[in-house]
Parts: structure tokens; C-alpha cells; sequence
């Protein structure tokens, strides 16, 4: 029988009397929940991306077998740091942290601008986005300065400050989807820490005095402008705005006929017609949601959203009973980032959000994303470990 | 840890609140899409899709040596019906379909019969994803009328096409060649290599037309443009909702010929009219005069400035699509096979003008220097010949002794045979001189070397497909022959009588008319033999050049004085009365032709074909160098010029005539200019008009003189 000592080396031995096994200290719905996203979000790449659309064509394997092997890659790297105690977290810190803003650096000046961003390294026939790994080293960072009993306007100061930094690095990509997760998390950190209520309200009004000047001035790249205006503007309007408004417009409006094509039981698997016909752009990662809606219908896309519920309230739960602030701050970070995720990137596709490019996490194609979500899911679980190391030792 | 637990409790149960929220609000939207919005999304969702058309682009004109346009496009309506549509209706729906379809586009003024349109739906020439067309040029009222209904005409619509249009009508049809809907086999091929998700390749599709003859055909690669494609949302009744991509098509290049569709015209004018008074003066029943041919070369460069061949047909008809019946027609041999371009297809037994052959062969090989002691010398004519080696009592007898046209006895040297055509000279040339001689092709067979060095028994070269080579026979030729069953007798079987009669252009040799205009022209010039060009320059559609093809030498023959200076006082001879009468004065001198400010060198030949009356050819150039008339051509000839004429009777009679009338024009440099369809139509209008006004003022004078 494997003991715990195999799994949590720091954990102390149990006594030969207690009935606890070693996967006491999993959270067991946690791990059911983000297999099962897994799965569900490969089939579904699988059927984006299969191609075969008229007879004799070739079935294509590629993308969901890469997909199987970022899950892989991410589900060792969630074991790794649900091993990691608090105090080597913090310690890695100066080093992550920096590490990422090197990264980030070096993408201006040697990224591959895909769509119009500098977002990516590629090489060795894959891509890599350090502003996805920067979302897991944002949470640990704010975590770290914010776990205080008292929460100083210095402190604050300085959690705002780690977090600019990056912002305004990927702003210079430029990638505001990102931007907008960073600013999620970081806004939904600094309101679950002791930072003083007037504070928070205080921030909230720079915060929107600060959106409603972006807008106004012409700071954003004209394409995002044009792709948040389709949101709130008339069909009228957005013609106005010329060719590629039309297409984001025409974008969401597919992608919502693909979601109602759907109904309740779904077109089958592999056999949705907006799916096959390609007629919902990037279908494999940001419109995934559309895919699951037409070939899965109400019940497919209705269980991928209450399996992401499921999760989030374990999370949620796992937040309340964390050990220490810091703990509690990780779930938190980690929370909002897929709660931000995931309604945005189902919400865009059912034309509630703006057309922004976020990944669904655990279920749109790519690596970053994948193994990003894993290493976040990794920190809660570590959470939920050590509370049974405090459980033990108290 | 505990002081600020319970504030920040509270914190976490509103996030878990806005969590609640946000996840409350994705299944409402959820349902509202899949359980209320249902049916309207999922009935835009199965009907719409992405079709990708494909914009056939404008080929490429093909112009006269002088820029004028022979072959332009012209946008036209065509109605098509989409066959994935029309094999989906079941029967009585079908024959509503094409009824009111066929009702709809006899009353926009096109009559078209159901059947017609039953024959069009089945022709297996479409494939089950094309559109077939079934009205081309239909008026834009039709669109209109289809387009509002279109659910009434299932898979039914107008495009926009672009056909070959010829502004001269048929002149020149078979060298342009015609353009026609590509076969599937022809797709395939042209599509070999092809991305067809490029929009930057020359692809081809089920609605392309691909040249198939003539320029059409050989310039294909330069001619055809890049389609463009237009990517097209549309529903399942067949409306476009929008488009949401397009890529214009790009036209392809131009050819330009070396044509002077002036002469073109002259030629064809004076052949048709050639034939038609051969066939009025015909002395023998069997003289039909259906078929000729013209082509003119200029010597110095090798181009083509003329090609004419007889009958001919009209490419328009295969603008519009060619109905099968239609096509059976020109094909077919008691028409006379109008769709065959006799310049090069044709292949004739030369006759006498083959003499211009065997004369260099003879002087070249020392044939008449050993037999006669010189070209100067005058031979014994008396009409007929009889080899004098014949070995007797052999089953070929008969074919010992040859007869000529000529009656009496006449002394003649080369120049003056050649001038009235000797046979008897030829005779001996071919039988007591090369066939005596030992074998190969520096002895027996010296005629056959000097025709092939000429460009005979291969095709010329000129960019032209499916040019015949004619036939140049020899000992191996004969083998081949054998061997295929074509010929009762092998080469060890080659008679003293086939040199004889191939020294008089007579028996198994078969030429085309452009290999007799080439021959003549590289003797003209002095002996470069050129690749004849029919094209000389292609230009991109912006009108920059890309190709320029030149003048394509082949070889240098480098005739000697001794060759060149009898032949050509014997040439020279043929349209003058001069010293003896030669076979076409009549024609020239005795015509109104001015010999004497421009001399004619040529040629008349008669060749018997079995069972038809004979073929009529005359071959020449001009203007030729005159040292007793003292003209001196700097430039060299500038034109020569082969007349072939089918079951027509003698050279002189019928072929020489209408060289005649062709180079006098050219000599007196008054050649008319070519009238396009519509400067002829505009004319004739003017001449009713005119005559319309002559009528009222005589009708007018008529009354005057009436009331006095």
C-alpha cells in the first residue's frame, strides 16, 4: 500500500490507529470535476478540429492528440505543486516573478505576432505564451503581499505596482483579453484580502474613472475598439464601422445560430453543421463553447457550465477552510481567473461579452492555457493538502 | 489568522454571490438560445452555408500583326440550372420546371423547345455538381424576371458570362481555333499541378471553356487567365445573403500574330471567289472545286501572313455552345470537313511544283551536269518517256513508259523545263539519273534528301497543333508501309518508275500547303529555312511584353549561284511569255498583272488524285531580283505564297489565277482593308439608305416627267 509519506513527504506519519487513507487529503470532487472538463473539452477540439468534412477526406488526430499530451504535461506539473509547501511558494517568488517579466520582455522584441499580437514564442513546432504562466505567478505574488492581518495602502500599493508591471508589458503585446483576466484577478484578490471596505470602493471608482478614459482616448488599438463596439452597438452602427466590425459582428452572430442550432439534445457529436462548415472562427480554442452548444446541445454545454459550477464551489470551499490568508488568497486568485475565463469565453459565444480572445480553461486547444489551468488547479489542491498538515500538526 | 477571518467570510460569500450570478446568467442565455430561439437559429444554421463560385476570367485577344483585334471577349447572360438541384425534384417537377423555364426564355425572344432543354439536363458531358447552361445571351429582362422567382425556378439562375467574340466573322477561323466547355478529362489534365485553393493559379473548373483548336488551343497557357472566386452565403432556396469574400478574376495575356488580316481577308476573298469560277468554267463533270487553301509566308522571317482554308465555318458557333448536329456537320467528309485546316492538315500530292525540289536536287547532286552536261544544256522533249532499263516481262511492265501533257517535240534546258513545265527533262532527271545511281540518300534517293532538307515529310514547326508531316517516300518508307499493310510492295521493291514519278511530284509524296509556301520561301531568300511563326509576340493584359518570338531559323542551306540562277530564270519564266511561253503567262502577263515592275517566281502543278479530277497548286514569290528587266529587289521577296485547290483541274487554270489576284494588290500596294462584321453591316445600311434616296429622287423625276 502506497503511505502518504510517498505523496505529502513533509506530511508527518499517520498513527497506525487512524483509519485515513493517503487520498485523505485530495479533494475528490475537485479532481472528478477538472478530469471530466478535460475529457469533455478534448472531445470536443477533437470535433473542431477533425476535419473530414466530405467523404475520403482523413480523419486528423494531431489536435487532440497534442491536446492529450499538454493535459499530461499539466496533470504532472498539478501533482509537482500540490507537493509545494507555503514556504518554498513564497520563497520561488522573486524567481518566478522576474522570470516571467524576462519573458515577457524578450516577446517584444523576439514574439511572433499572431493576429496582430506579440504574444507568442514559438519554436520546436510548438507556441508558448508566458502571459498564461504569468497568470499563475500573478496569483502566488499578490497572494504572498496581500496575506496580511492588516492590509497597509503601502502593501496595496505594492500589489498594484507587481501587478502593472506585467499588465503593462502584455499591453504592449498588445492582448487585452489577458489584460482583462490579470485586472480580474487581481481586482478580486485585493477585495477577498483585509484590505478596508472604503479602500476597495475607492479603487473600484479609479478603476472605472480609468476604463471610461481608455475608451474615450485612443489608446486601444482600433480593431479591439471595433470588436467591443459590435457588442453595444446597432447592426447600422457596426456597418458604419466597416469590413472587419462586419466580420466580428458576423462572428458572434454564427456562433450564437451554431449555440440555438444545438437545442436541447444537440446535432451530435461531430455532426454539427455551423461546426462543419467552419462557419465559427477559431472554433478550437475562444468559440469552443459554440462547438459544445451546437453538437451537445442544452445538456452537453448545460453539464460543461455545471461542472465548472461544481468546481468553483469546491474551490470556493476550499478558500473558506484554507490554513492562513496566503492559502485562502491562491483559491481566491485561482477562482476568479477560471470564473472570469470561463463566462467570458461562454459568454462571448452566446453574445453576452465582447469578442475577446480567451481560452476556456481545461477545454480550448492550446498548451499555455492547459497546463496554466493545471498548475492553478495544483495550487489549490496544495491548499486543500495542507490544511490536513495544520489538521495533523495542530 | 482568526482576527480577519469573519470579514473575510462575508467577503467570500458575496464572491460566491457574484459567482451564483454570472453562472445564473450563462444558463439563462443558454436556454434562451437552445430552448426559445431554437427553431429560428437552427433554421438559419442548416441553411446557410458557404459556396464557394467560381468567376471565369476574360481570356486573352489574340491580335493582328498590326493590333487589330481578331478575337475579343463579350459579356453575355446565360441561364443555368444547377443539376445537384434539378436531380433532386422528382419527376412532374422536373417537367414543370423546364417548361416554364423554356416558356420564360422563348417569350424574353430566344425560342427554345422543352426537348432542347431535356437534352441539355442529361447531357452526360456535366457533372452532378455543375451548372449546365441552357440560354446563352439572353436579355436582362429574363434575369430580372427569374431572379424575382427564384423559388419557382429551383436551382435555376442568370450569370454573367464572358464568350469569344470574333469582330471578323470567320476569317482566319481555323487558325484561331475555338474555345469550348472543358471535357472532364481535359480538366483533369489542366489541373495537373494546380492548387485550386490558390486564387493565384490558372485554374479550371466544371463551367471552364478551354481552347481546342488552332491559337486557341496552343496558346492556351497564355490565353487563359486566373479565375477569380467568390465566396458566397447562401440559403437553401438558393438566395445569396451576402457575399463574404471575393477575389477578382485576372484576364490572361494577349497573342499577337504575325497575320496581316488584310491579306487574311484578300486571300480568303480570291480563294472562295477562285473556287466558285473554276466550278462555272468547269470543262469536266468530275471538277468540283470544293476545298482550297492559301498560305502566305514572307520569306525573310519566316512569318505567316496569311492561312486561309476552304471551307470554313464560323467560331461564334462554338461561343454559344455547338449543338451535336451542328458539330456532325463540320466534321463530316461529304462536307468536305470544314472543320480541318487544309494549310496544314491538307495533304496534296505537289504536282509540278514539286520540280523545284527535284531541280536542286539535281544540280546539287550532279545529276545534270553527268546526264545532259549542264543546266544550259537543251534536251529532247517529245512528250513522252520511256525508261530505257526497263526489264521487260516483269509484272511492272507497264510502268516503263510515261506520258505528258505536252504533244510534239521541244528542245528545253532546266530554266525553260521548269518554265513550261517539261516533264519528259524531270523524267529523265528521276530514271536514267538518279535511279541508276547507287543507294542512299547522296545517291538513288538524292531527291528525297533535298525535300526533307527543305521541310518536307515533317510538320514545319509553326505554333500550330495536329500539323500533318506529309509523306516524302523512300525504300524506308515504303518498309513502314509494308509493314503497317498499308502497301502491297516493301523498299527492296522500289521501281525505277516511283523515282520517276516523284521526280514530277507524282505518286506516294503528300505535302501541305504551308510546307510548299516554306519551301519557296527559303529558296526565295536564298536558303534559310525557317520555323514558320503564325504568333510573334504575346503582351500582358497592361500591354507589356513578354514574349517575343522572332524569326526561328532551322537551317542554312546555302545554295550555291549554280542552284539558285537557273532555277530561279525557270521560275521566273513560268508567268511570262518571254523566251518560251510559260505555263501561267497567260494569267500574268496576258492578266493585268504588272509582271515587269514586280517579277513573280513560280510555279504551276497539276497532281493527279485517283478517282477525283485533279488538284490545282501554284506556288511563287515576289518580288524577284530581274536582271533583263533591270530590277534590283534590295529587301529581298517580301511574300510567298502557296495555292492549293482540290478536284479544281490544271495549275495554270485554276490556282494560278487566284495567286494572281492576290499578289496583285500586295504588288501595286493597294490592298483593300478588312472590314470588321460591323463596318460591314454599318456599309451596307449606308447603301440602302443611299439607294433608298436614289429611288425617291428617280420616282420623284418619274412624276415630273409624268405631270408633263
Amino acid at each position: 500500500m502506497i503511505s502518504v509519506d510517498t505523496f505529502t513527504l513533509k506530511s508527518p506519519p499517520l498513527g497506525e490507529d487512524d483509519d485515513q487513507r493517503w487520498w485523505f487529503v485530495l479533494d475528490p470532487l475537485l479532481i472528478i470535476t477538472t478530469l471530466m472538463i478535460i475529457a469533455l473539452g478534448a472531445v470536443l477540439v477533437f470535433s473542431a478540429t477533425r476535419g473530414a468534412i466530405t467523404a475520403g477526406e482523413a480523419v486528423n488526430f494531431s489536435f487532440l492528440e497534442r491536446q492529450l499530451a499538454f493535459a499530461g504535461v499539466g496533470l504532472i506539473g498539478a501533482v509537482v505543486v500540490a507537493h509545494l509547501q507555503t514556504q518554498t511558494l513564497r520563497l520561488s517568488l522573486p524567481f518566478t516573478y522576474i522570470g516571467v517579466l524576462l519573458l515577457l520582455t524578450g516577446l517584444l522584441f523576439f514574439g511572433e505576432v499572431v493576429r496582430g499580437s506579440r504574444a507568442w514564442y514559438s519554436g520546436f513546432g510548438f507556441s508558448f505564451q508566458p502571459s498564461e504562466i504569468g497568470k499563475v505567478v500573478l496569483i502566488m505574488t499578490l497572494a504572498a503581499v496581500l496575506a496580511a492581518d492588516v492590509v497597509s495602502i503601502k502593501r496595496l500599493g505594492l500589489a498594484l505596482i507587481l501587478a502593472a508591471v506585467p499588465v503593462w508589458l502584455i499591453f504592449e503585446q498588445p492582448d487585452l483579453g489577458t489584460i482583462l483576466v490579470y485586472v480580474v484577478i487581481t481586482a478580486a484578490m485585493i477585495a477577498m484580502s483585509s484590505v478596508r471596505l472604503r479602500v476597495i470602493v475607492g479603487l473600484a471608482i479609479i478603476t472605472i474613472a480609468a476604463v471610461v478614459a481608455i475608451f474615450q482616448s485612443d489608446l486601444l488599438r482600433e480593431f479591439q475598439e471595433q470588436r467591443l463596439a459590435v457588442f453595444v452597438l446597432s447592426d447600422d452602427a457596426i456597418d458604419a464601422l466597416g469590413p472587419q466590425a462586419v466580420r466580428a459582428a458576423y462572428n458572434v452572430e454564427q456562433s450564437q445560430i451554431a449555440i440555438g442550432n444545438g437545442g436541447f439534445f444537440g446535432q451530435g457529436l461531430f455532426q454539427g453543421s455551423q461546426t462543419r462548415s467552419n462557419l465559427v472562427p477559431e472554433q478550437q480554442t475562444d468559440f469552443i463553447f459554440s462547438v459544445a452548444g451546437e453538437e451537445l446541445g442544452f445538456r452537453g454545454a448545460g453539464l460543461l457550465l455545471g461542472l465548472y459550477a461544481l468546481m468553483l464551489l469546491r474551490m470556493w470551499r476550499i478558500a473558506v477552510r484554507a490554513t492562513d490568508a496566503f492559502d485562502s488568497l491562491l483559491t481566491v486568485g485561482v477562482m476568479a481567473m477560471f470564473l472570469f475565463q470561463a463566462f467570458q469565453s461562454a459568454g462571448m459565444t452566446m453574445g453576452m461579452m465582447p469578442v475577446t480572445g480567451i481560452p476556456m480553461p481545461l477545454i480550448s486547444y492550446g498548451g499555455s492555457s492547459m497546463i496554466t489551468s493545471l498548475l492553478a488547479l495544483g495550487l489549490v489542491m496544495g491548499v486543500h493538502r495542507r490544511r490536513f498538515d495544520y489538521v495533523e500538526r495542530g | 489568522m482568526k482576527t480577519n477571518d469573519d470579514p473575510m467570510k462575508l467577503r467570500l460569500r458575496i464572491f460566491a454571490f457574484v459567482a451564483f450570478i454570472l453562472f445564473g446568467a450563462l444558463f439563462a442565455r443558454l436556454w434562451f438560445l437552445q430552448g426559445i430561439e431554437n427553431e429560428t437559429l437552427s433554421f438559419q444554421a442548416v441553411t446557410n452555408v458557404i459556396e464557394r463560385v467560381y468567376e471565369e476570367p476574360p481570356r486573352g485577344r489574340i491580335l493582328d500583326r498590326n493590333g487589330r483585334v481578331l478575337v475579343d471577349n463579350e459579356i453575355v447572360q446565360v441561364v443555368t440550372i444547377d443539376r445537384a438541384t434539378f436531380t433532386e425534384l422528382d419527376d412532374t417537377a422536373k417537367q414543370d420546371l423546364l417548361a416554364a423555364l423554356a416558356l420564360a426564355i422563348s417569350t424574353s425572344g430566344k425560342p427554345t423547345k422543352v426537348s432542347s432543354l431535356i437534352t441539355r439536363t442529361s447531357d452526360p458531358r456535366y457533372g452532378p455538381f455543375d451548372r449546365i447552361p441552357v440560354a446563352v445571351d439572353v436579355g436582362a429582362q429574363l434575369m430580372v424576371y427569374l431572379g424575382e422567382r427564384s423559388d419557382q425556378f429551383p436551382g435555376v439562375r442568370v450569370e454573367q458570362q464572358t464568350i469569344r467574340s470574333y469582330p471578323y466573322g470567320n476569317l482566319a477561323a481555323h487558325l484561331l481555333g475555338y474555345v469550348g466547355p472543358i471535357t472532364q478529362a481535359e480538366q483533369q489534365q489542366a489541373n495537373a499541378g494546380i492548387d485550386l485553393n490558390s486564387t493565384e493559379q490558372k485554374s479550371y473548373h466544371p463551367n471552364s471553356q478551354i481552347g481546342k483548336t488552332g491559337i486557341e488551343q496552343i496558346f492556351e497557357s497564355e490565353l487563359r487567365g486566373v479565375p477569380g472566386v467568390r465566396w458566397l452565403e447562401v440559403n437553401n432556396v438558393g438566395k445569396i445573403i451576402r457575399e463574404t469574400a471575393r477575389v477578382a478574376p485576372k484576364p490572361g495575356n494577349d497573342v499577337w500574330l504575325t497575320i496581316d488580316i488584310d491579306l487574311q481577308a484578300l486571300a480568303e476573298q480570291e480563294l472562295v471567289l477562285g473556287l466558285e469560277r473554276t466550278r462555272e468554267e468547269a470543262e469536266e463533270a468530275n471538277i468540283l472545286a470544293p476545298a482550297g487553301s492559301v498560305v502566305a509566308i514572307n520569306p525573310q522571317d519566316g512569318d505567316v501572313l496569311a492561312m486561309v482554308s476552304y471551307p470554313s465555318y464560323d467560331p461564334s458557333l462554338f461561343a454559344t455552345g455547338i449543338s451535336s448536329d451542328e458539330f456532325d456537320l463540320l466534321t463530316s467528309e461529304d462536307n468536305y470537313a470544314p472543320i480541318l485546316n487544309r494549310a496544314i492538315q491538307g495533304t496534296y500530292a505537289p504536282g509540278s511544283t514539286w520540280k523545284l525540289v527535284s531541280s536542286i536536287a539535281a544540280i546539287e547532286h550532279g545529276v545534270v551536269d553527268e546526264l545532259f552536261g549542264g543546266t544550259n544544256i537543251f534536251v529532247n522533249d517529245r512528250g513522252s518517256y520511256l525508261y530505257p532499263f526497263c526489264e521487260t516481262g516483269t509484272e511492272l511492265e507497264g510502268t516503263c513508259a510515261f506520258s505528258s501533257p505536252f504533244v510534239g517535240s521541244r528542245f528545253v534546258d532546266l530554266a525553260d523545263a521548269l518554265s513550261v513545265s517539261s516533264d519528259v527533262y524531270f523524267y529523265r532527271i528521276g530514271g536514267e539519273g538518279f535511279f541508276t545511281r547507287e543507294r542512299g540518300p547522296n545517291g538513288d534517293e538524292g531527291i528525297q534528301a533535298t525535300a526533307r532538307r527543305l521541310g518536307f515529310g515533317s510538320p514545319t514547326g509553326l505554333q500550330l497543333p495536329y500539323e500533318r508531316s506529309g509523306a516524302v517516300p523512300d525504300r524506308a518508307y515504303f518498309d513502314r508501309k509494308f509493314e503497317q499493310g498499308v502497301f502491297v510492295r516493301d523498299g527492296n521493291q522500289w521501281f525505277a518508275g516511283d523515282t520517276i514519278l516523284l521526280s514530277i511530284g507524282q505518286g506516294d509524296v503528300l505535302t501541305t500547303p504551308t510546307q510548299l509556301a516554306n519551301a519557296y520561301a527559303t529558296f526565295a531568300n536564298g536558303g534559310r529555312l525557317h520555323q514558320p511563326n503564325v504568333a510573334s509576340q504575346i503582351t500582358s493584359p497592361s500591354g507589356e511584353l513578354l514574349v517575343d518570338f522572332g524569326p526561328r531559323v532551322h537551317s542554312e542551306l546555302n545554295f550555291g549561284p549554280e542552284v539558285l540562277e537557273p532555277i530561279t530564270k525557270g521560275l521566273l519564266g513560268v508567268p511570262r511569255f518571254g523566251g518560251v511561253r510559260g505555263t501561267a503567262a497567260a494569267v500574268f502577263e496576258g492578266g493585268t498583272f504588272p509582271i515587269n515592275a514586280w517579277p513573280v517566281a513560280g510555279k504551276t502543278g497539276t497532281a493527279e488524285v485517283a478517282g477525283k479530277a485533279d488538284t490545282s497548286l501554284f506556288v511563287a514569290w515576289g518580288p524577284q531580283d530581274h536582271q533583263e528587266l533591270g530590277i534590283n529587289v534590295v529587301q529581298g521577296p517580301e511574300i510567298a505564297l502557296a495555292v492549293v485547290m482540290e478536284e479544281a483541274g490544271f495549275g495554270s487554270v485554276a490556282a494560278a489565277p487566284v495567286a494572281a489576284a492576290i499578289l496583285e494588290p500586295i504588288a501595286r500596294n493597294n490592298v483593300p482593308t478588312a472590314l470588321t462584321l460591323r463596318e460591314i453591316e454599318t456599309a451596307q445600311l449606308a447603301r440602302i439608305a443611299q439607294l433608298r434616296e436614289l429611288n425617291t429622287t428617280v420616282a420623284a423625276s418619274d412624276s415630273t416627267t409624268a405631270g408633263q
